[in-house]
């Protein structure tokens, strides 16, 4: 009763604060933390005033500010892995002061080897450089394992790495993961930011036109899927924010969540690295110099990745080269500090694959894939003293320029023979029999630039008891294709059966997203309470797009929320329980790439006439062909919108921290090919009244018999048909360090519980030929609800970790369980609820009379009723080791070994055993620093 | 109908520890009888002689012959068992056989029925030749288009082809399911029908006489040189499709089978490792009523390396009453069961022994010759395909135009009436 009391009167202290805004202090410090190496703000350190013991903790900057009465105080700042720094500071008036705190590299204190749950408004995990370097990882993917709901997983080189936040991923029937196209926005919509500038797939088109999945050039297809993860090295990363919550306002064109990316910025000595495992080979080398003074630092670093997808297999390998460079500036004025990071980075990425001509039926079969990136990128950070208002003014520019190439090369063994529709317009003309084996070479040149620019200030308004911080900004990103496209001799095509043209990526227009942001942070103090708020809002939309399109001038609103109460401290026994309780909501927005908005036409080809002249093939035969060309653009389409809340609950008691997040997202119109038909008419003749005696020449077409016919035919198009919903539990229990055995244990772990299915009708033609005539030439069934799964899993991973400071070792045992990974399939109805008729192209319902027909009694799809069942993978559970140890001065010594030790059990999956077994996968890396 | 089913002989006793003397000899493996009950067709009655039990060891493959049920003694496993019998009644002698595989002989075994059919007399068509695997072109791939079947007049009187439909089974040879319901002692599942046109008496085919169903009806030295002419087929199955993906040859010179069904809108192949079974039938009815009264619907547990996956698929049912021949085609290293009852065949007959044998192109089964009457060739059908066949022979069509054997271009120099006999 009586807390209850204590609770409405803060409330109502703070409805008084904001309308009235009492100050009864002197002056204000304020202030900013910053690491000495780099200058830059550390977020999240602790800033403590003697006498007083008021503590707070510095914001993303590294700002804090106290409100005090005169006289002079020590403030001291700390944070994990700095050395405390105290400064003295005679209150008279309001001041700004600076405390430098040094990185404490020698003393290899306690040092986080997991990713920390963050202590901002929003679910984030931050994984710093002391995790990944206890962690091994050969590129970005492997740090993912540190994410509530993750596991371990040996690198796949050999197909591109997308990120999953929050979500257990498209499962097969079986509950083993699969790759779908039609939940791509997943990683499409999760950002990835390095050093503030976007990292932007939008224009990348390095596809091979109907390659499957399990196709080499289909596996490694980037294209609507946002960034392949083994292009980033992470070998020059000072640290990884991975927001799973709202994300700011200040972060847009994503629906899923942000992976922001610090490199480092400070003085390093020259580090080398070389870590080998069963796949891979890596070795990397950086150096961070001071130029003249300690404002100035460069850094210079480069890593080469030489690895294989089988280590048997020498034909099918990836390998990727990194440099950078990276120039910090500072100066300092007293009215303004300028900070400009200007950088330099190039990235090479290199698939090859290539079939064993003695194993394989195709003697030849190569592909191979290169992604050549350079980007400039320009931070300017000013740092305004005077005013409050305005404190800071930050540009970011990027421009990047890709040079991507994709070859394929193959020997293409038409099967009796083929025909190569070889014209580009429309209407009717000869096609060409493909009689005999030939090579096959096509290219996909593909150059995608981007440039981004992005303005943003910020600044400040308030008391200690009511403080804001408000940020504006806009942001511009232009991407455009200027690569050659698909270039490939028409008569010569990677695949007998082909229908596709090539065309020019030159030719497709830029895609120029516009947003621009304003953001609130308000926090209040109502006794011992604090209220920290976060509203912002971003609109995002297109410029520049045809008037046709549904998007153009369509601006989408983002409005966003965060908010954070902080109980007052409790004391038990010696130390502080510290509660808080968080939650938030907001709208997160995702544009479509340029392989969504212009697609590439379609063109429909119709056998007419399909003469093979016994006694001279060459020279008589004759393949007619009507072509149609159809704009498969679709200007409906929408951007893909997610609507996601959380509720965390965080506590601390000492050094014990306990992080516990539900989530809940729901997208109904994330991005999906999916197929449309119309009739078509063309002319077919009559085969049978040709003489091949009496031929000299081709035959003519005039006088033939012939018929008018329509057929259904389609095409794929881009639409907002997939719905994605996730929704679960996430937690982090991260315990101080046990003494005596010098060991702490971390607990991560989440329920997911994802639905992917697709929010509108689909068609589905049956392949059946029933009395001569193709079922989907004349009637194409449309169907509610044709795929989709709910899925559910449910992982703890254990990490106990063990740090002997005198003989310079961590070593760290993570046992992670998978508890169980159920997937059920939607309940479909294979009754279509209408059908698509050739005979005027319009939807008739499927009623009992067409069910009773006998060719259109093929569309009823049957399923088999146990398909509906939920099924189980029970639990699974891995021990993984990993170790560094210091051995001298100058080396460190990195071994692991994940997978030692596995358990799993059997189990029976429709009546049959299955048995599992796990490989596990090992290395070790030496690290030098000089 | 009454089904009157005569007991000929059942054996339940099982054996416990009778079937040798312990105290003769302590280590000596233990014998059983065969637990098979055999019955006669209900229209067949008389005095039963000439008989013969053939047990096949399924994990040795070591064949056993017994003249009397009752003299079976087998070691604990797995067999095949056929069994052949005369019956004489007023002085005709009829003669039944029956097949039944994967019995379980040992101390719990269950006693497993096994009916007996009458040896057909086909008085209609039989396949004499089928050529599945295709040809390879000089660059080492597979070669499609010049897949073929040959059916045979193996009687003393002139056949029409006539409405002969020539059909390929749903399901494979190497892959065992239960495919609920189960139809297969009254049906046949198919995906492919194709059906030789005609009035009735159009197609006629004199004794000793064949008839080349080609995939497609040209000659496929232009595509591959190492393949032959096939211009010269009685019929061909073309599908025809305005798809250029799918593009079919129409051979000018041969004519097309009627298309009643596929499951492809693709074009139709024989099953190139030869996984499945092919029939010729008699389909007494139209095809539109066939092809509306005969879908069939059935589901299963697909068990694969993947998982397992609960299915429904619905193909067309054929009557077994209405198939005149059948052959199931398969390999020895992934052979699993006989895709059809075994009153249609109780063999298989195969190229090649393992999946994706790379040795089996450019070869076919044909069908044994018995004897030779009045110069033309008298085949040997008993409805046991094993029995019927000559397996992974060198083709007819290679041989009669002496093309291709292998991927090098080797020209063939050998002719035989059946593969094996040379002419």
């Amino acid at each position: 009763m009586d807390r209850n009391l204590t609770i409405k009167r803060h409330w109502v202290l703070l409805l008084m604060t904001i309308t009235t805004t009492i100050g009864a202090v002197a002056a204000t410090v304020r202030g900013t933390v910053r690491d000495a190496a780099t200058g830059d703000g550390v977020p999240f350190a602790t800033v403590t005033v003697h006498p007083g013991g008021v503590a707070t903790a510095t914001d993303a900057n590294g700002r804090f500010f106290f409100e005090l009465s005169s006289g002079t105080y020590e403030l001291k700042a700390s944070y994990v892995g700095y050395k405390p720094a105290t400064i003295k500071v005679t209150v008279n008036a309001d001041a700004d002061v600076t405390i430098t705190i040094q990185e404490d590299s020698q003393l290899l204190d306690e040092v986080v080897i997991t990713a920390t749950e963050g202590a901002g408004l929003s679910s984030s995990s931050r994984i710093d450089r002391d995790a990944m370097s206890h962690l091994q990882p050969t590129s970005f993917t492997d740090l993912l394992e540190l994410l509530p709901g993750n596991v371990s997983h040996t690198p796949d080189m050999g197909s591109a790495n997308t990120i999953k936040l929050r979500e257990t991923g498209t499962l097969g029937a079986n509950g083993q993961a699969t790759e779908g196209s039609d939940y791509t926005i997943s990683s499409l919509g999760t950002l990835f930011v390095v050093d503030g500038a976007p990292v932007n797939g939008d224009a990348n088109l390095q596809s091979v036109p109907g390659s499957s999945s399990t196709d080499p050039e289909g596996k490694r297809d980037i294209t609507n899927r946002g960034v392949d993860m083994r292009t980033i090295s992470t070998d020059n990363i000072e640290s990884v924010e991975v927001v799973r919550g709202i994300p700011s306002a200040e972060y847009g064109n994503l629906t899923s969540g942000m992976v922001n990316i610090k490199r480092i910025r400070r003085a390093t000595p020259l580090t080398a690295r070389f870590k080998a495992d069963e796949y891979s080979k890596l070795v990397s080398i950086g150096k961070g110099f001071n130029l003249g003074t300690r404002d100035h630092v460069m850094n210079v670093d480069g890593s080469y990745l030489d690895s294989k997808v089988d280590p048997r297999n020498n034909l099918e390998n990836y390998k990727r080269l990194t440099l950078s460079t990276r120039l910090n500036m500072r100066w300092n004025r007293p009215a303004l500090q300028t900070g400009w990071v200007v950088g330099v980075d190039y990235t090479g990425s290199f698939d090859n694959s290539k079939t064993d001509p003695d194993l394989s039926y195709n003697r030849i079969n190569e592909y191979r894939s290169s992604y050549n990136r350079v980007a400039l990128t320009s931070d300017l950070n000013l740092r305004l003293t005077r005013y409050r208002w305005l404190n800071h003014i930050n540009v970011n520019t990027s421009v990047s320029y890709q040079s991507d190439r994709l070859t394929r090369r193959r020997q293409v063994s038409p099967q009796r023979a083929s025909v190569a529709p070889t014209t580009m317009e429309a209407g009717e003309h000869d096609g060409r029999y493909l009689l005999s084996e030939y090579i096959a070479d096509y290219t996909n040149d593909g150059r995608p630039v981007n440039i981004f620019v992005k303005a943003k200030a910020e600044g400040e308004a308030g008391t200690t008891t009511l403080h804001n911080k408000y940020k504006v900004g806009v942001e511009c990103n232009f991407s455009k294709n200027y690569g050659r496209g698909q270039v490939y001799d028409l008569e010569r095509p990677l695949s007998a059966s082909w229908t596709t043209r090539p065309r020019a990526f030159s030719d497709i227009p830029s895609l120029n997203v516009v947003s621009a942001f304003v953001e609130d942070d308000m926090s209040a103090r109502i006794g011992s309470h604090t209220l920290q708020l976060q509203a912002g809002l971003r609109s995002i939309g297109l410029a520049g797009l045809d008037s046709r399109y549904t998007l153009a001038g369509k601006l989408y609103l983002d409005p966003r929320f965060n908010l954070k109460w902080e109980f007052p401290p409790i004391t038990v026994g010696e130390r502080q329980l510290k509660l808080h309780l968080a939650g938030g909501y907001g709208l997160t927005t995702k544009m479509p790439t340029i392989a969504y908005l212009f697609p590439q036409a379609h063109y429909s080809d119709f056998i007419q006439l399909n003469y093979y002249d016994v006694n001279d093939p060459a020279g008589r035969s004759r393949i007619s062909l009507r072509t149609y060309i159809d704009d498969v653009t679709n200007y409906d389409l929408r951007a893909a919108r997610n609507s996601k809340w959380e509720v965390r609950l965080g506590a601390s008691f000492g050094k014990n921290t306990l992080s516990i997040t539900y989530f809940n997202e729901r997208m109904s119109d994330g991005y999906r090919y999916t197929a449309v038909y119309h009739p078509y008419s063309y002319t077919r003749y009559d085969v049978s009244a040709i003489d091949p005696a009496s031929l000299t020449a081709p035959p003519a077409l005039d006088g033939l018999p012939s018929e008018a016919v329509s057929e259904l035919d389609g095409y794929r198009m881009a639409s907002n048909g997939s719905r994605l919903n996730k929704q679960g539990i996430e937690f982090t229990l991260a315990t101080a360090r046990w003494r005596p055995l010098a060991t702490a244990l971390t607990v991560t772990g989440a329920w997911f519980h994802s639905t992917y299915s697709n929010s509108m009708m689909l068609y589905d033609p049956v392949s059946e030929v029933i009395d001569g005539r193709r079922v989907a030439d004349s009637y194409i069934g449309r169907y509610d609800y044709v795929d989709g799964r709910v899925n559910d899993q449910f992982n703890t991973n254990f990490m106990f970790d063990t740090q002997i400071k005198r003989w310079g070792l961590i070593f760290s045992t993570s046992v992670q369980c998978m508890w169980f990974v159920t997937t059920r399939k939607l309940w479909q109805n294979g009754v279509p609820v209408s059908y698509l008729d050739v005979a005027d192209g319009q939807l008739h319902p499927y009623d009992e009379t067409a069910q009773a027909d006998a060719v259109l009694q093929s569309l009823v799809r049957t399923y088999n009723p146990a398909s509906f069942n939920r099924q189980t993978v029970p639990m699974a559970l891995y021990v993984n080791l990993k170790a560094t140890k210091q051995v001298g001065k100058w080396l460190k010594i990195a071994v692991f070994a994940n997978r030692l030790i596995d358990y799993l059990p059997d189990y029976t999956s429709n009546g049959l055993k299955i048995r599992r077994t796990s490989d596990p996968y090992f290395g070790m890396e030496l690290n030098f620093t000089l | 109908m009454k089904i009157n089913f005569k007991l000929l002989m059942a054996v339940a006793v099982v054996l416990t520890a009778g079937g040798c003397d312990d105290k003769l000899d302590n280590n000596a493996i233990e014998r059983y009888a065969l637990p098979v009950a055999i019955s006669l067709p209900a229209n067949v009655t008389g005095e039963i002689s000439n008989e013969k039990i053939e047990v096949r060891d399924v994990s040795s493959g070591a064949k056993t012959v017994y003249s009397a049920l009752g003299d079976v003694r087998l070691k604990t496993g797995l067999y095949d068992v056929s069994y052949d019998a005369d019956v004489v009644s007023d002085g005709v002698t009829r003669h039944v056989c029956g097949y039944v595989q994967s019995v379980q002989v040992g101390e719990q075994a269950h006693t497993v029925a096994m009916t007996a059919y009458e040896n057909r007399l086909s008085d209609d068509f039989i396949i004499q030749e089928i050529f599945f695997t295709g040809t390879l072109q000089g660059s080492g791939n597979q070669y499609y288009g010049d897949d073929y079947v040959k059916i045979y007049n193996n009687t003393d009187h002139v056949l029409y082809a006539d409405g002969l439909t020539f059909v390929e089974s749903k399901f494979l040879t190497t892959e065992k399911y239960d495919y609920t319901p189960d139809i297969m002692s009254t049906h046949m599942t198919v995906q492919a029908i194709y059906t030789i046109p005609g009035s009735g008496r159009d197609y006629p085919v004199e004794p000793g006489g064949s008839l080349l169903l080609a995939d497609t009806g040209i000659d496929h030295r232009v595509a591959n040189p190492n393949s032959f002419d096939l211009s010269g087929a009685d019929f061909e199955w073309f599908d025809v499709s305005s798809q250029p993906a799918h593009l079919d040859i129409d051979g000018p010179t041969v004519p097309n089978l009627d298309k009643w069904y596929c499951y492809t809108q693709s074009f139709f192949l024989l099953h190139n490792r030869g996984f499945r079974a092919y029939a010729l039938a008699r389909i007494p009815v139209d095809k539109d009523s066939y092809l509306a009264e005969n879908r069939y619907t059935y589901e299963y547990v697909m068990m694969v390396a993947a998982g397992t996956f609960p299915m429904s698929q619905t193909s067309y049912k054929l009557p077994n009453k209405w198939i005149v021949d059948a052959v199931n085609c398969s390999v020895e290293a992934k052979y699993a069961w006989n895709v059809t009852s075994p009153e249609l065949d109780r063999g298989w007959t195969y190229c090649g022994t393992m999946d994706k044998d790379k040795s089996r192109y450019f070869h076919s089964v044909r069908r044994k010759m018995l004897y030779l009457k009045d110069g033309r060739p008298v085949l040997k059908d008993t409805d046991n395909s094993t029995e019927d066949f000559n397996p992974y022979c060198v083709p007819s069509e290679i041989e009669r135009q002496g093309t291709a054997i292998d991927v090098n271009g080797t020209p063939c120099t050998t002719i035989t009436w059946d593969g094996v006999v040379a002419k």
